[in-house]
């Protein structure tokens, strides 16, 4: 098997695009304990990983959570089935690792969570703003509103609280059932 | 991230063999055949061989019932242990909807009079033991396997130890009425589907 050939994946607009199928013989052949197929299939998978990830995370837990992916395919590497494609099975583990972190950073900012907890303008790119305004679309009214002042618009729970009228308290619970609902949507919308 | 990573998964990956689905399923049909049999002879069968000649036809339509919804959840659960596993929610939809048709249609509709309380309990705690070691070894299996859906997992493993305590408790109840089926094997059912709910994905996790 040749090694992939990423110029031949170009896109017209000039982006590189990884194609996960040819990995299918090289897995299987890394199953049998061919080191050199293996190498090619986790190289190729983390370029992927990257350039998937780099638009759904923030960019500071891009590497983490590639890493976090290539173990668990590590680990769970029996669980391929040659005779099945490759890419289903890389992407929904990669999906599902990547949905982890989310609920972590969420519930980990929640325990944090405090006056000063809107965006700083380094933690999302404008492409996240934008999925983020979309999804926020599907909440409802009161959470939807919450979490738009606090993610997208950068107010504090004090502001958010006097331009709401709700309290403190349950700002902060508005932002934790909407980052939930938001969690759920996103599964869902893989399925 | 260097290629350090990479090679360091590499130089650790020795040859593997790969996950079976068949072999999963004939490891949990060889727990569920070893616990069968061996309840066979510590459970009086006089009960289920009086039962038999009383309603055979309800008898059999009852460990009939439970055992096609054991082999359906099992293999569902099995299914559902590799990462792009299709949800078939439909047949999960389908099972549970004919489970439930068969056991209106084919049993009685009153109560049995004169029962205890605590006969319905012990048949819904009786239930709940008898499932837990399919429920054991369909938790082991997903340990094994790599589900990315591990509450949908985990509700399947439930759904089949419950059906597969109740095929094994069915041998030896006589009662054939929907009011206490649905009541005490449902409740059994549910518990085990329950506490699998709540406890696999927290142990369960990769």
């Amino acid at each position: 098997m040749t090694v992939v050939d990423l110029e031949q994946h170009r896109t017209p607009k000039g982006r590189s695009l990884i194609d996960l199928n040819p990995m299918g013989p090289l897995m299987a052949a890394a199953q049998n304990g061919d080191r050199a197929a293996y190498t090619e299939v986790l190289s190729n998978c983390q370029e992927w990983l990257r350039r998937y990830l780099r638009q759904r995370l923030a960019p500071d837990h891009v590497d983490d959570v590639v890493q976090e992916v290539l173990l668990a395919l590590h680990r769970k590497r029996h669980t391929y089935d040659p005779e099945r494609p490759f890419a289903p099975w890389f992407v929904a583990i990669a999906r599902f690792k990547w949905l982890d972190r989310l609920r972590t950073v969420y519930a980990r900012e929640e325990v944090e969570l405090d006056d000063n907890h809107g965006l700083g303008s380094h933690e999302e790119t404008v492409i996240t703003r934008i999925l983020l305004e979309r999804a926020i679309s599907h909440l409802p009214p009161a959470q939807a509103k919450v979490l738009r002042l606090a993610k997208v618009d950068g107010r504090s729970v004090e502001e958010i609280s006097l331009l709401t009228g709700q309290s403190a308290s349950l700002v902060k619970v508005n932002i934790h059932r909407a980052r939930k609902k938001l969690i759920s949507l996103l599964e869902k919308s893989y399925e | 991230m260097s290629n350090a990573f990479i090679e360091g998964l590499v130089a650790t990956a020795a040859p593997v063999p790969r996950r079976r689905v068949w072999r999963d399923v004939g490891i949990i049909a060889i727990l569920g055949a070893v616990q069968f049999i061996g309840l066979r002879y510590l459970l009086p069968m006089d009960t289920f061989e009086a039962a038999m000649g009383a309603n055979p036809i309800r008898m059999s339509i009852k460990v009939s019932v439970f055992a096609l919804a054991t082999v359906i959840f099992s293999g569902m659960a099995v299914l559902s242990f590799y990462p792009s596993a299709n949800r078939h929610n439909r047949v999960l939809l389908a099972t549970i909807a004919a489970f439930v048709v068969a056991i209106l249609l084919g049993f009685e509709w009153r109560m049995p009079s004169g029962l205890p309380l605590g006969y319905g309990f012990n048949c819904m705690f009786a239930i709940l033991a008898m499932s837990l070691p399919v429920m054991l070894g369909l938790g082991l299996l997903m340990t094994a396997g790599a589900s990315t859906r591990p509450r949908r997992s985990a509700l399947l493993i439930g759904l089949a130890g419950g059906a597969f305590g109740a095929f094994i408790f069915a041998f030896q109840c006589p009662i054939v009425s929907v009011a206490y089926m649905v009541t005490w094997y449902g409740g059994g059912i549910a518990s085990a589907a329950g506490i699998a709910l709540m406890l696999l994905p927290r142990i369960i996790r990769w």
